[in-house]
């Protein structure tokens, strides 16, 4: 992202933000404009020097992730019928299935794919929202987490995308059926919903907060 | 870059509101929650009611996986598995769907379906890969929820929702009978038993059965269950019969039920059927269409009632109008004080005796009072005329002596008894000495003074005076001989040769001399059609016959006339002289002591013949005369082929007579001639003076000791008489009679044995097969048995087979090898 990289330049001086500058930074392509532009003249992108929206867009999904994030953990990720035999399991239980079977490599990754992530990532944005919120300043390594969330987000969807797999795959009649639960659905718009989140965050309020707070 | 001084600028501060600042995306989250909440809330109302069964053992049962089936439809899942707190059962928690679930009340049945493989077929098999299910059964009526349960272990029979009625069989015998044997209806299957029980004194075996709807319309009082353990054998005058229904009840036993009259009463609540040991058993034990029909009555017999026992017809007419509930002695105060009487109880049942269908009681009794005094009286019959066992008859006797219905308060009336007629064996002895009696010993006896008649006037014949003496002496010796020991002990030779004979005819009714017998008389048969061919040429016969007497015999007759007429002319009177004298002679031969010796010599034949039977007997004379009949057999096939040749053997014999004989009759004509030319004079005289001189040789000084001795002799006849009526011979007939009883008695009692036998099959196979040996090699019965046999046993090892297979590789059921 160029956006991304833009604020690593700028983060190793201490700095007027384009904003004190009195301009506004794209934030697809990192052109900057007078304060005042409408889009951007290189990529039509919507200009806005903050997106005083951000918080709410962000706490709005974090919770709507969260929220769904329960049934996906309550109801049964896949079901699967051998032999006329059905089996539910949740994504708990088939991580305790795969130890049980001695597939600890695989059960970690499922673990930390659909649980230690997801729960990671609650946290982090709920965080760096909280910090903003309060006007606390950011730091490097706030920014840091803010990009190590963004980019893990989606590795989360290799559960969803699993069952999505094995659904269309084992389809043997009566040998064995693999069908996916409600989970699955509650898991991918969970994952969905957090990477929304934390796609909502605007990076430079990061930043922001201290001056803002004191320019208040 | 050129203008790189940026305006101071002014920054309004945000906008403070929450409210207006609140973003739309809020909705977000708020649509997830209520989804999230709809979605628990579904499938919370959703998960169904949770029940408890319990079972005995709960193998193959599995948390979680197991599931709840109605006519294998998935209404449920196990969700828990545990133990009672005493570990004595296993509880199973079940979560059932809510649509079922207004019908689960405490009628509904759950077990546990596993694979079975049984003499009735495989069951269950698609729970060997899916593993076992729990079946459920309620009927299809709403009703209060029930939450705990007892599961059986094997389906039950009445399932609830399924149209039928269970009953109750109790029986004595529970070794044919076991759970699943079908209950068959004119062999169609309309139930299953269940398990049998030991009722709660242990004195019998209960079995619960379940009968299908529509066939459970059918039951009533009057139905009758009864045992069919496969095998029926039965043995009886029209030969050997082998019964055996379907191949299942053959391995597991079975029940068949039938009505025995129509329009019995329903059945009532709790109403329990005795199963029968057979059909014939069950026929019989008909207690008149249940105690509700039945008017009781009691008879009061003098006679003995050995051969009677409870559950025997009451008849009136040959018609089974009653049954004969009971047999007591009771103390009855007679003339000359109590006595001990036998009281017969029956049941009569009205409508049978041609009442209303709705008389009562009274009605019955009002009847029977008037029937009573009209003639009606109670009898003992003989069912059979070979057996010994007895049933109760009412006749209507107009020769019988008044008599009224006894009716004393608290008891049931007593119907008048007479003395029965029966043709048992004390009766049927007295017949033989009735016809005994009945010989024409008068006629004898007149003949006898005719006889003496005729002696008179040849005493009075000059000639004649002579005899009575030499007749004296005759009579003394006969007297001599009658009353020697030897024939005194005729009798008792007769009576060991009686017994003796008694013996062998036992022997001969046992082995198979009557069927030889048989085929003999086919053959005569045949032989009989052979010589009515041969008959067929008779008339020509016949008709040459006729030709020969009208022609020739007349002719002959003549020549014998001649004869006659010469012979007339001779002195008859020399001859009779000359007879006294050989009567004369004949004294003398009968004093010789060699003739004294004739009746000892008698003796010994009959002792001889007696020995002669007895060897008979000792060496398988049975087995000769079967062997001999056989040879009689063939002897009859020989002739009935010789038969054929009869139409020639006629022939030649009209040959014979048209040809031969009017020679020989030529011929007899001329020796008639010849015989007339001779001097018979000459040869009557010589005779005559023959006699005479014979005469001389014998006094004749006891003339009048004639009537003495005559006298004497007749009473030596008649204490020969006497002696051979109490010598026992009546008695052997008696006991030969006896012994043809105790035959035909043994023989009905192996009958009645034969259908217990077939309770061990493994043992029946083998008897029968014995049996069927002995039966003849080549007989359509054995051929049929043993091949039945054959099957029976191909089926068991197939079965065997099948079942091995299974053990071996279950596998087989899917994969077909």
């Amino acid at each position: 992202m160029s956006g991304d990289g833009m604020a690593n330049a700028e983060r190793a001086q201490p700095v007027v933000t384009a904003r004190a500058a009195g301009l506004v930074g794209c934030a697809e392509c990192g052109h900057v404009f007078p304060v005042g532009a409408e889009r951007c003249r290189v990529c039509g992108t919507r200009l806005v020097s903050r997106d005083m929206a951000s918080l709410q867009k962000v706490w709005a999904w974090l919770f709507a992730g969260m929220v769904v994030y329960i049934p996906a953990n309550v109801y049964p990720m896949l079901r699967t019928t051998t032999f006329g035999r059905t089996q539910e399991s949740t994504i708990v239980g088939g991580v305790f299935d795969l130890i049980d079977h001695g597939s600890i490599g695989v059960a970690l990754i499922v673990f930390v794919a659909s649980v230690v992530i997801p729960v990671s990532k609650f946290i982090a944005i709920a965080y760096l929202a909280l910090r903003v919120q309060r006007g606390q300043p950011g730091t490097a390594s706030h920014f840091h987490l803010y990009e190590f969330v963004e980019f893990i987000g989606r590795w989360s969807m290799i559960d969803v995308f699993v069952v999505a797999i094995l659904s269309a795959l084992v389809q043997l009649n009566f040998v064995a059926t693999i069908h996916p639960g409600i989970a699955a659905v509650s898991f991918a718009l969970s994952v969905a919903f957090t990477m929304i989140s934390a796609n909502s965050f605007d990076p430079r309020l990061i930043w922001d907060a201290p001056r803002e707070g004191t320019q208040l | 870059m050129s203008d790189p001084t940026p305006a101071e600028m002014t920054v309004s501060p945000p906008r403070r509101s929450f409210l207006r600042n609140l973003s739309f995306v809020w909705l977000v989250p708020l649509l997830a929650l209520g989804v999230s909440l709809g979605i628990a809330w579904q499938s919370f109302s959703d998960r169904g009611t949770l029940i408890q069964v319990s079972f005995g053992n709960a193998s193959g049962v599995v948390a979680g996986e197991t599931t709840l089936r109605y006519r294998d439809v998935v209404v449920g899942t196990v969700e828990e598995v545990r133990f009672t707190e005493d570990l004595g059962r296993v509880l199973v928690y079940v979560r059932i769907d809510n649509d079922v679930v207004p019908f689960i009340d405490d009628e509904a049945v759950f077990w546990v379906v596993r694979p079975e493989v049984s003499a009735r077929g495989i069951s269950g098999l698609s729970t060997v890969l899916s593993g076992v299910y729990i079946e459920g059964a309620w009927d299809n009526v709403p009703g209060t929820l029930t939450y705990e349960f007892q599961g059986s272990d094997t389906p039950p029979l009445n399932q609830p929702g399924r149209p039928g009625r269970r009953i109750t069989l109790a029986t004595e015998d529970g070794t044919t009978i076991s759970y699943g044997s079908p209950v068959l209806f004119r062999g169609v299957e309309v139930g299953r038993l269940e398990t049998p029980r030991l009722s709660a004194d242990g004195r019998s075996v209960l079995v619960d059965a379940f009968i299908d709807a529509p066939h459970d319309a059918r039951l009533s009082q009057a139905t009758r269950f009864w045992d069919t353990s496969g095998f029926e054998l039965s043995f009886g005058a029209s030969g050997f019969s082998v019964d055996f229904d379907s191949l299942a009840s053959l391995v597991t036993g079975g029940v068949v039920f039938d009505n025995l009259y129509d329009d019995g009463e329903p059945l009532t609540p709790g109403y329990v059927f005795t199963l029968y040991e057979d059909e014939e058993e069950a026929r019989r034990n008909r207690l008149v269409r249940g105690p509700a029909r039945g008017v009781a009555f009691s008879i009061h017999f003098d006679e003995s009632v050995n051969g009677l026992e409870a559950g025997d017809d009451v008849t009136y007419q040959g018609l089974d109008v009653g049954v004969v509930t009971g047999l007591r002695s009771q103390v009855l105060e007679g003339d000359f004080g109590p006595e001990l009487s036998l009281i017969v109880d029956v049941a009569i049942d009205p409508q049978r005796m041609g009442l209303p269908a709705e008389a009562g009681t009274e009605e019955t009794v009002d009847f029977f009072r008037f029937a009573v005094e009209t003639g009606m009286r109670a009898r003992l019959a003989t069912e059979s005329l070979l057996s010994s066992d007895l049933r109760v008859e009412l006749v209507v006797m107009d020769t019988a002596p008044a008599a009224r219905l006894r009716e004393v308060e608290g008891e049931a009336p007593r119907l008048p008894s007479v003395e029965s007629n029966l043709s048992d064996f004390t009766a049927t002895a007295e017949g033989v000495l009735e016809r005994i009696n009945a010989l024409p010993i008068e006629e004898v006896m007149q003949q006898a003074i005719s006889l003496m008649e005729a002696f008179e006037q040849l005493a009075r014949n000059e000639d004649l005076q002579r005899v009575p003496g030499s007749a004296v002496a005759l009579l003394d010796d006969t007297r001599a001989l009658v009353g020697s020991e030897a024939i005194q002990s005729i009798p008792a030779q007769i009576e060991a040769a009686v017994n003796d004979l008694t013996a062998l005819v036992a022997e001969v009714r046992e082995g198979g001399a009557v069927e030889s017998l048989n085929s003999a008389l086919a053959q005569l048969d045949e032989a009989m059609a052979g010589i009515n061919t041969a008959s067929q040429s008779a008339p020509a016969l016949a008709e040459n016959l006729a030709k020969l007497t009208e022609e020739d015999i007349p002719a002959v007759l003549a020549e014998l006339q001649g004869v006659a007429q010469t012979a007339q002319e001779l002195k008859l009177d020399e001859l009779v002289a000359s007879a006294t004298a050989t009567l004369n002679r004949v004294d003398a031969l009968i004093a010789q002591e060699a003739v004294q010796g004739i009746p000892a010599a008698v003796t010994a034949a009959i002792e001889d013949v007696r020995t002669i039977v007895a060897d008979v007997r000792a060496e398988g004379a049975v087995q000769a005369l079967g062997s001999s009949l056989r040879n009689l057999d063939r002897a009859m096939a020989d002739i009935s082929v010789a038969s054929q040749d009869a139409p020639a053997l006629t022939a030649n014999l009209r040959q014979i007579t048209e040809t031969d004989i009017p020679e020989l009759l030529t011929e007899l004509e001329a020796v008639a001639t010849t015989a007339k030319e001779l001097e018979l004079q000459a040869l009557v005289d010589s005779a005559t003076s023959t006699l005479n001189r014979v005469d001389a040789l014998v006094g004749s000084q006891d003339t009048l000791e004639l009537p003495g001795t005559i006298n004497d002799a007749l009473t030596e006849m008649r204490l020969a008489l006497t002696e051979l009526r109490e010598g026992g011979v009546v008695e052997n007939l008696n006991a030969t009679l006896q012994s043809a009883s105790d035959a035909a008695g043994s023989v009905a009692e192996s009958v009645e044995d034969l259908p217990q036998l077939t309770a061990r099959l493994e043992r029946l196979v083998a008897e029968t097969e014995t049996v069927v040996r002995s039966y003849g090699e080549r007989s359509d019965f054995n051929t049929q048995t043993l091949s039945a046999l054959r099957e029976v046993q191909n089926a068991a090892k197939a079965i065997s087979e099948l079942a091995r297979a299974i053990e071996r590789s279950p596998n087989s059921l899917i994969f077909g090898r």
